[in-house]
């Protein structure tokens, strides 16, 4: 994957954008990223009044003696970020031309974990399908570009989708927030709205990145079809005609609406792309947090 | 409506097959996608557990049904009729002339065309009619051939006069339909109400002279039609002669063909002898259109053919077969057998009989005349006698002795009596003249009225007529060598007359040609009291006979007919009965010449079913079969989708 996606002239796109990476989450622990909290990092913010409580270890002595009150120092702390590129790694990404859906989800999470790395903060891809799947430990720096393209690589869409659990399993794991980057087709009943509720209380950056495959946009076929599921085998007998085609596509585009209107209540990004889509638009797009109609 | 094919109503269950397509299930390519969870959500189907879907108004589906049921209802042929028949009393006249016969083709049930008769078709006429009659209607019909007759009391039984319809036959007579209409329109005078006389006909009719009915409407139905290309025999004659190089007796045929059609037809004509393989005679002619050409076929005649059936047919191949043949009998030779019975050593009846070649003369003793077989077509002279019984055909009785003779009472001799007149319109003295014949005695013959005195006298007849039904027979009261008749050159016309005629007799057998629906008299001896008749085609019938004759009713085939008695002798002979009819082989339909209050009533089509929904039905049919075929492979209209 590194040699097809990583090529110079890609690689230099990426490198111009990465400095639009912006991690609006804090993980809360030290890092380089400005914090909002006020800690105990090198660069001065201001004086306060020492009240009981605070730690007589802040009380600026100087400050003390020069004017008798008890003023604590405050500096502004520098926090780490992390950005977590969550992939569904259900069956139903197996579609998709020309690639996968999965395989163009991998392609949008490296180009992210790539200008991560290369920002030297810090990456994690994590796989969820009926359950939370495999998680790997975050890296950081550019020397672990490798790590994260195997891991990405080594994601195989063979199971079937319960993003609700999954979702609710990776926030239990994952208290610090961050950047979380869901790739997903949604393509699942499952009440997945919920954890991505929580996720927002819990100071998360969701990103959420629909890949769909052309067909699935635009069916192309019609005639007496038995359509079987990839994930469950369902069988669903179709006559596919100007009728069900056009019931297809409202179906399609209520759920388009339903994670817009998500997405904008939640302060959400919301970004659709189709397998045939190149990778460059869809990272601009979504390091711009645009919201898809 | 009537449905002409309703086995085709059959089509109807290919509906069940038809709707069963729809609610089965269908056979399914399986493509396997993504996920079928908007799939599942936009189909309202997707739950259905059951082998049957709901039947939903699919426009195929309805197209279909269309289609199919139009098919099956033009397949059924279903036809209506506009000749629904008003009236209380209804009389039907069915033409059942030979013209009815004809044939012509017409479209069956299966598609392929069938050979139907005008008669067919009257039937069809007269079905529909009866079944359009109102409940409270009653009706009889009346059958005109030759003669009017009626099949059927009133009735009011639809079913019995639908069975009265299908036994009616075509007479192969020349028709007389006025007698028809003349029958019904009598019996229609009698009743009170709603009257309505309908007449069937072909419209081919002998007598187109018009028919005149008064009051009560008149329905005039033709099941003819422009059919007209016909060859027929319209006349024939077979007389005997002799062969002017071998003078051998031969049989001569005089048959007069004619043809209907526009173009001129090449046909042979043949004459074949009953009982013979072969045809004794043949020729082929070149018929002009519309033009009459005598033919004359010559075959010789022998003992052996001699009185039997003869039958000349015409090879053509038109709807009117009837005609296409003509019967006759072979004549005898021209040599006629004579039984000249008298007690006289010399007569000059007898000089004349033996000078003549063409007598087969037969020599008796009076006394013998009762106890010898004398041929049943001999010519018998009795001279100086008067038997009980005078057997033979034609008979000459002369000179018997006073007293009763053949019904009549020859009176007391008289002197010299003085001819007065003579029958000069008879055959028998026909060219000839008793102007200075005497005579010097004779007996004149008293009678009452009945016959025909031949020879007048002051003093009586000297010579009448005592012919019987079949037999002509001549009485005279005078011995010819009494006078000086003999010696004039009217004795040898008399006497050749008389055998002449007694030749022509002969050559006609027992009976004359008759005419199909004509009655048959038949001449036999006066002892006979049964005649038995019978055809090649027509089992034997048994006729009674009285006072020399037996009376057949009209025969309604042309055919040669086999005549016997067996007692008091056994005999057997053949009649030939004939339709031979100018006016009848024009099977050119027309209009029915009627005239109701003198106002010519006008003459509708029979059968033709100018309300025949079968084309119309299966076009429109074909048209849904059409439009659902465009419907199935119409290009599907594509959606706009969303934008990825």
């Amino acid at each position: 994957m590194a040699e097809e996606l990583f090529e110079p002239g890609f690689v230099r796109e990426l490198e111009a954008l990465r400095r639009r990476l912006e991690i609006r989450s804090r993980s809360g622990g030290a890092g380089e990223h400005t914090s909002k909290k006020r800690g105990g990092a090198a660069e001065f913010l201001e004086h306060r009044s020492y009240v009981p409580g605070d730690d007589p270890r802040r009380i600026d002595w100087l400050a003390f003696a020069r004017s008798g009150e008890p003023v604590l120092k405050l500096f502004r702390a520098e926090e780490d970020v992390v950005l977590r590129l969550v992939l569904d790694t259900s069956r139903s990404l197996k579609v998709g031309t020309p690639h996968s859906k999965l395989h163009h989800a991998k392609r949008l999470a490296a180009c992210l974990g790539y200008m991560a790395l290369a920002s030297s903060e810090r990456a994690q891809v994590i796989s969820v399908d009926e359950t939370l799947g495999k998680a790997e430990s975050p890296v950081r720096g550019r020397n672990s570009l490798p790590k994260l393209l195997r891991s990405l690589s080594d994601f195989r869409p063979d199971r079937a989708t319960n993003l609700g659990a999954s979702l609710d399993a990776l926030l239990k794991r994952c208290s610090r927030p961050g950047m979380l980057v869901l790739f997903s087709d949604f393509f699942d009943a499952s009440a997945y709205e919920q954890p991505l509720k929580r996720a927002k209380l819990q100071g998360h950056d969701v990103v959420l990145v629909q890949v769909l495959a052309p067909e699935e946009v635009e069916p192309g076929f019609e005639g007496d079809l038995a359509l079987e599921d990839s994930e469950t085998g369902d069988i669903v007998e179709m006559t596919i005609d100007d009728a069900s085609l056009r019931a297809y596509q409202g179906r399609l585009r209520s759920m388009f609406d339903a994670l817009r209107a998500l997405s904008k209540t939640y302060r959400f990004s919301y970004v659709r792309t189709t397998t045939d889509d190149q990778p460059l638009p869809v990272v601009r797009r979504i390091l711009s947090r645009s919201i898809d109609p | 409506m009537e449905f002409l094919n309703k086995p085709g109503l059959w089509m109807f269950a290919a509906l069940a097959p038809l709707v069963a397509l729809y609610i089965l299930r269908v056979k399914r390519e399986r493509k396997t996608i993504g996920s079928t969870l908007l799939w599942k959500a936009a189909h309202r189907d997707l739950l259905a557990k059951h082998p049957f879907k709901r039947l939903s108004p699919e426009i195929p589906l309805l197209l279909q049904i269309a289609a199919l049921s139009l098919l099956a209802l033009a397949l059924a042929k279903p036809a209506s009729y506009s000749q629904n028949i008003k009236g209380e009393h209804i009389a039907f006249v069915v033409d059942v002339s030979a013209s009815m016969a004809v044939t012509s083709m017409a479209p069956s049930a299966g598609g392929n065309p069938v050979p139907v008769s005008r008669m067919d078709r009257a039937k069809a006429t007269l079905h529909d009619s009866i079944q359009h009659l109102s409940p409270n209607s009653d009706a009889f019909i009346v059958v005109a051939g030759r003669e009017a007759k009626l099949v059927s009391t009133v009735e009011r039984d639809q079913r019995r006069l639908h069975a009265l319809v299908d036994r009616l036959v075509v007479e192969e007579v020349e028709g007389d339909l006025r007698a028809g209409v003349g029958l019904a329109f009598e019996r229609l005078r009698h009743v009170t109400g709603e009257r309505t006389l309908v007449v069937v006909s072909d419209g081919a009719l002998a007598d187109r002279t018009p028919i005149a009915v008064t009051d009560i409407p008149v329905k005039v139905l033709s099941v003819g039609d422009s059919m007209a290309d016909n060859v027929g025999i319209v006349k024939l004659d077979v007389r005997s002669g002799n062969d002017p190089v071998t003078r051998q007796n031969i049989a001569q045929a005089f048959v007069l063909l004619r043809n209907y059609g526009p173009g001129s037809k090449e046909v042979y004509v043949a004459a074949n002898v009953e009982g013979e393989r072969s045809p004794v005679a043949t020729r082929k002619v070149l018929l002009p259109a519309r033009e009459k050409l005598p033919v004359v076929l010559s075959f010789d005649t022998t003992p052996m053919n001699a009185g039997k059936g003869l039958t000349v047919t015409v090879t053509t191949n038109d709807a009117f077969p009837t005609d296409d043949a003509a019967y006759a009998r072979v004549p005898y030779g021209t040599s006629l057998p004579v039984t000249f019975a008298h007690d006289r050593p010399s007569s000059w009846i007898g000089r004349v009989l033996e000078s003549d070649p063409n007598i087969e003369l037969q020599d008796l003793k009076l006394a013998e005349l009762s106890l010898v077989n004398v041929d049943p077509l001999s010519f018998v002279v009795v001279e100086g006698g008067c038997p009980e019984e005078v057997p033979g055909l034609d008979a000459l009785v002369v000179g018997p002795p006073p007293g009763p003779c053949l019904g009549f009472t020859v009176g007391g001799e008289t002197k010299q009596p003085e001819v007065t007149s003579w029958e000069t319109s008879d055959p028998r003295f026909r060219f000839l003249s008793f102007d200075g014949v005497h005579f010097a005695r004779a007996n004149p013959i008293q009678f009452e009225g009945g016959h025909v005195s031949l020879l007048r006298a002051r003093t009586g007849h000297l010579a009448v007529d005592a012919s019987t039904p079949g037999r002509q027979i001549t009485l005279l009261g005078f011995d010819v060598g009494e006078t000086d008749w003999p010696l004039k050159a009217s004795f040898v016309v008399f006497m050749r007359n008389v055998l002449d005629l007694a030749r022509t007799h002969r050559s006609y057998g027992t009976s004359k040609p008759a005419r199909t629906g004509e009655a048959l008299r038949i001449p036999v001896p006066q002892k006979v009291t049964t005649v038995f008749l019978r055809s090649a085609t027509e089992p034997e019938q048994e006729f009674r006979a009285q006072g020399g004759f037996a009376i057949v009713p009209p025969l309604p085939k042309a055919g040669l007919y086999e005549i016997r008695w067996t007692k008091p002798t056994i005999y057997r002979t053949t009649v030939a009965v004939n339709l031979v009819s100018e006016n009848e082989s024009n099977i050119q339909s027309g209009t029915v010449p009627i005239l109701l209050n003198d106002q010519p009533v006008v003459t509708a089509q029979g059968v033709e079913r100018s309300n025949d929904w079968t084309s119309l039905l299966a076009t429109i049919g074909l048209a849904f079969l059409l439009f659902d075929l465009y419907w199935y492979t119409r290009r599907p209209k594509r959606l706009s989708g969303a934008s990825s």
